[in-house]
């Protein structure tokens, strides 16, 4: 079971305590938001993907985040930071997540909301269990993205 | 004497199906009827055999409520957490265990799950 089971499940144990639950595929939030801005529903959109008691995001900054998509980080950070909580899943550490936004200023300030008191967990792959924190980086050039650092 | 009690009962049934509906409580019908005999067989109290049937309700409707949430969340999986295959995973064992708990929720933390995405794992085992 992969790190989109283990959210799934997570999510699965937050329906059984009576809560309301969203799970979303970054890029299809992205898109959402991005259509909510074309007719005028940004609001509402932003209150309904942030105001679930457990929200989702699956496979975040697998690709790098335009402007609108970085604000829309953000926003849906700060709107839930203390607030309510998120599972963010990514093959990328929040480190590296600045490098693929386009403001890092703004990005750092988001992610800096988001990890603290985060609980972090890393979801070794069937063929990569014995991976370390120094290889991940050569397993994440198999993404085809270049680190910057 | 007993065909009496039957009409009887027949007759609150009735009732118990208009005011079931009139509650939107459909279940209740059915719980009573088929609960009125084993109540009065296991001698169940007045206030026994209620609880048993409006828990038929609750119990119906929370289960229902969770198809309708879990139907809304849209999840990437249908997976449980008890179907998680702890053996692939002992390193994060204990922590899965204790999120589990819920704990993270009550107090608004984040979760970051990192990991190789599906994609770079299955391109990897390309030759």
């Amino acid at each position: 079971m992969g790190k989109t089971h283990l959210a799934s499940a997570l999510g699965h144990t937050a329906i059984r305590r009576r809560l309301i639950v969203a799970f979303y595929r970054a890029d299809k939030l992205f898109t959402r938001l991005r259509g909510a801005r074309l007719d005028n529903t940004f609001e509402a959109e932003v209150r309904r993907i942030t105001g679930v008691d457990l929200l989702i995001v699956d496979d975040f900054a697998l690709r790098p985040l335009d402007a609108t998509q970085t604000n829309d980080f953000y926003e849906i950070v700060v709107e839930r930071h203390r607030r309510a909580s998120t599972i963010w899943v990514s093959n990328r550490e929040p480190a590296e997540w600045l490098a693929m936004t386009t403001d890092s200023l703004l990005a750092q300030s988001a992610v800096d909301r988001l990890t603290a008191g985060a609980h972090t967990l890393i979801i070794e792959g069937p063929s990569h269990r014995q991976r370390d924190r120094n290889n991940r980086v050569a397993v994440d050039s198999t993404t085809g993205v270049n680190d910057a650092h | 004497m007993a065909a009496k009690t039957k009409s009887e009962s027949s007759e609150a049934l009735k009732q118990l199906t208009y005011l079931a509906a009139a509650l939107k409580a459909p279940r209740i019908t059915e719980a009573a009827g088929r609960l009125a005999d084993h109540a009065r067989d296991a001698g169940w109290t007045h206030e026994e055999y209620l609880a048993a049937v409006l828990d038929r309700e609750v119990a119906a409707r929370n289960a229902s409520g969770a198809q309708l949430r879990i139907r809304a969340a849209g999840f990437g999986s249908r997976k449980t957490i008890e179907e998680f295959d702890w053996d692939a995973q002992p390193a994060v064992r204990q922590q899965i265990a204790a999120l589990a708990s819920g704990g993270f929720l009550t107090e608004a933390r984040n979760i970051v799950l990192l990991g190789p995405s599906a994609w770079a794992r299955r391109t990897s085992h390309r030759p």
